[in-house]
């Protein structure tokens, strides 16, 4: 089979993948929360990323040599992120006063468009994660 | 403003932040992007588990609870 061949096979698989993730992502956008249909639709995802975390291979090794100051921007950014959550957190964690991430969230996933979206970004972070 | 307005914007400032470090980083070859920051957190298979770990609760918290 020649690499022409394969490259078109491969992205024709990745395709039919991202389709039937947006199928998926769409019925489980349909669950409310706190049943067991949404329970079950979330459970099975991450079940089989977190068995794939440590069977897959490696498909990226980190780079070397790269500068110091771009890591101390990363360190403080993130910090800021989980002090600000944090804070949220400790002060109450609310819609009116000092929310959290959930919080502020929990506004745009009221609807069912849009948490089909927030769940397809959820899966295609999670493979994206497992592509490292 | 209200508390509730400052945080959101608080958020909103670090989120901005941190595209625009992304967008740096995918210009100059030196800098690490998020990607590179994953590619060490998932380095050993431990990390790796527990960053899926991390994602699958994500989930949880946000679709199911």
């Amino acid at each position: 089979m020649s690499t022409q061949t394969l490259a078109v096979e491969r992205r024709r698989r990745r395709g039919l993948l991202v389709a039937a993730a947006a199928l998926y992502a769409w019925i489980a956008g349909h669950f409310t929360p706190f049943t067991w249909p949404a329970a079950a639709v979330t459970f099975l995802p991450g079940l089989i990323g977190l068995a794939l975390s440590t069977r897959l291979p490696r498909r990226t090794t980190p780079r070397g040599r790269l500068d110091r100051q771009g890591w101390l921007a990363w360190v403080a950014l993130i910090t800021a992120f989980v002090g600000l959550e944090a804070y949220g957190f400790f002060a109450g964690s609310s819609a009116q006063g000092h929310p959290t991430v959930s919080n502020i969230v929990n506004h745009g996933l009221r609807w069912n468009e849009t948490r089909a979206l927030a769940f397809f970004g959820w899966l295609a972070f999670g493979d994206w994660l497992l592509s490292r | 403003m209200t508390s509730f307005e400052v945080t959101v914007v608080a958020f909103a400032v670090v989120t901005v932040m941190m595209l625009g470090l992304e967008a740096t980083a995918r210009q100059r070859e030196s800098w690490p992007t998020l990607g590179d920051v994953f590619s060490v957190l998932v380095r050993r298979n431990s990390g790796r588990f527990l960053i899926l770990l991390g994602w699958w609760w994500l989930g949880w918290h946000f679709f199911v609870r």
